[in-house]
């Protein structure tokens, strides 16, 4: 996606960004009425998608089992709310739970680490879209590679260097920012980019014990509500297993 | 061919006058033959065999590979052109299956496609054969069209596989055929925009200090070796760049990113550089972009040329 040479330079030059509070607004999201909710034979994911567009609630799912894909659900709602939407297609999933922040319904478990020992709870003295950019651009480019200069500062190197690569994925059309944040955590930074116009829902991609690393394959993926495909679940059912394969050990938090 | 279904109106007629050897038939087809008129009929023996023997004349005729049609039976005459009878009637012949089309008549190695299988003759109990490595499970029925989905196990042969139908009356043509799709490239469609990126730009995409470049996005496009689109949604792409030579602008190693195609099999692809030397050099350099599509390597790798005023990807 992205790649990186060391510069000749030190990274010494100080951005001054105008600060803007991430207030955490009184959203009533989980009250918002909905008159019918309607999802037959779905996964859990493409339920909650469903809810996400059909009543323009961002999404933050923090944790996701990838066998929890495979299972269809469904959901049959009248005058109901999208805080009673969520709890009914949580339910029918062992281990969910669920909050509100920053107008963000996010989607979580019990088990999940926090601290250290989760980056979504990292600090960022600083977030910066320097202007207008695109959705996907700005989660899986811009947060990742500034993320990353925390936790790994690069250290002055002599010569030509630069990064190029390649973000797959999202539309131009989605713009977000200008931004310039200060002292947010990353998980803040993902609420703020998807609440912008309230079309799309970040999904973390790897099991709770490893949300302390950055992988090379980002952390996250966003998914936008007006992208042309409307069922997610087989593309992040291939995702979720390859990043929970690998060190989970298939055990259920 | 026989015509047995004629027979329930020709079993009691006698040509007492004329001592016919044959008999003739006005029938009107309905859809699925050649003709929606045939003028005659010819009957041989047909009063000892009780067997419509053949049909000829008319325009249409039978073709030789007619498998089934709708008739309408509106008189029967005999050599010396007199009504023998005018019983009418309305029939099916239900004979071997044919084939018409397939659609989608591609689908992708590894995953299940939902088929339609269009024809003639189907009706009764039909099976659907695909070939190695296509596991169908067959859907709906009737007498022209079959729903059907095709398993298609990952190392299924790449390439037409013919496909058949069979029911009691036999086994169909088979040279309509359903291609088993292997992902080969990822192939550039058309810009969508590109702009050029400044020092504070580069900055927030994680560019060395002092840095600045190009950005590009652009449609790819998944297609098989035969270069056809894998109009697939939600086959996951990633992809992985590798500096090549020459590397005037710096470029380090690469990581990876991936995505889901949408029901054409495309997706954007956002290509950005960001160099110490730019903007000024008139450097280039050049990455190999490979591609896997559902974890399984793609034989054809793009060449990105990045220089500090443009992205070039694969010639495009």
């Amino acid at each position: 996606m992205f790649f990186l040479m060391l510069l000749l330079c030190p990274w010494a030059k100080s951005h001054s960004l105008q600060q803007r509070q991430l207030a955490d607004p009184p959203t009533g999201i989980a009250e918002k009425r909905i008159r019918a909710f309607d999802v037959e034979g779905l996964s859990m994911l493409d339920a909650l998608l469903r809810l996400g567009r059909q009543e323009q609630v961002p999404l933050g799912i923090e944790y996701l089992d990838p066998r929890d894909l495979d299972k269809p659900i469904s959901v049959h709602l009248r005058g109901t709310s999208v805080g009673a939407v969520v709890k009914a297609i949580l339910n029918q999933r062992a281990g969910y739970t669920w909050r509100v922040e920053n107008g963000v319904v996010l989607i979580g478990h019990p088990g999940l680490p926090s601290g250290d020992r989760n980056l979504l709870d990292r600090l960022l003295p600083e977030f910066s879209t320097s202007g207008r950019t695109a959705l996907v651009t700005a989660t899986n480019l811009m947060l990742p590679a500034q993320l990353q200069r925390y936790l790994n500062p690069p250290k002055p190197t002599s010569g030509v260097s630069g990064v190029a690569g390649s973000v797959l994925g999202g539309r131009i059309e989605n713009q977000v920012g200008p931004l310039h944040l200060r002292n947010v955590t990353v998980r803040q930074v993902l609420n703020r980019l998807v609440s912008e116009h309230k079309n799309a829902a970040w999904v973390i991609l790897a099991p709770p014990a490893h949300l302390d690393r950055l992988p090379e394959k980002g952390l996250w993926y966003v998914i936008e509500y007006n992208a042309p495909q409307n069922q997610w679940s087989e593309f992040m059912g291939t995702l979720l297993r390859e990043y929970w394969s690998s060190e989970s050990g298939g055990k259920r938090k | 061919m026989l015509v047995n279904d004629l027979k329930p109106f020709l079993s009691n007629e006698v040509d007492t006058d004329c001592n016919s050897a044959n008999f003739y038939y006005d029938v009107t087809t309905g859809a699925g033959w050649l003709s929606n008129f045939v003028s005659v009929a010819t009957v041989d023996n047909l009063l000892n065999k009780g067997q419509v023997k053949g049909i000829s004349g008319g325009s249409a005729g039978i073709s030789a590979d007619w498998t089934s049609f709708r008739y309408s039976l509106n008189h029967i005459t005999d050599e010396c052109d007199e009504i023998v009878t005018s019983k009418r009637g309305n029939g099916t012949d239900n004979v071997k299956p044919k084939i018409t089309s397939i659609s989608p008549p591609r689908g992708l190695i590894g995953v299940t496609t939902s088929v339609s299988i269009s024809g003639s003759g189907f009706g009764g109990n039909p099976t659907v054969n695909a070939g190695t490595g296509i596991t169908v499970t067959r859907g709906t029925f009737n007498d022209t069209q079959i729903q059907a989905s095709f398993a298609v196990a990952s190392n299924a042969p790449a390439g037409n596989h013919n496909v058949t139908v069979t029911t009691a009356q036999g086994t169909s043509n088979s040279d309509k055929v359903f291609y088993v799709q292997v992902p080969y490239s990822a192939t550039f469609i058309s810009q969508i925009s590109a702009t050029t990126l400044s020092q504070a730009q580069c900055s927030t995409l994680g560019g060395p200090p002092g840095s600045a470049g190009y950005q590009r996005w652009v449609t790819l496009e998944l297609r098989d070796s035969a270069s056809q689109a894998i109009q697939r949604s939600g086959v996951t792409v990633a992809d992985q760049l590798t500096p090549s030579t020459p590397n005037d602008l710096g470029i380090g190693s690469g990581t990876t990113g991936s995505t889901g195609t949408d029901s054409a099999g495309r997706w954007p692809d956002h290509f950005y550089v960001c160099s110490t030397v730019c903007p000024g050099s008139t450097g280039q350099s050049n990455v190999n972009q490979s591609w896997t599509a559902n974890g399984t390597g793609l034989g054809h790798v793009n060449v990105v040329i990045y220089k500090c005023n443009s992205i070039t990807v694969d010639g495009h």
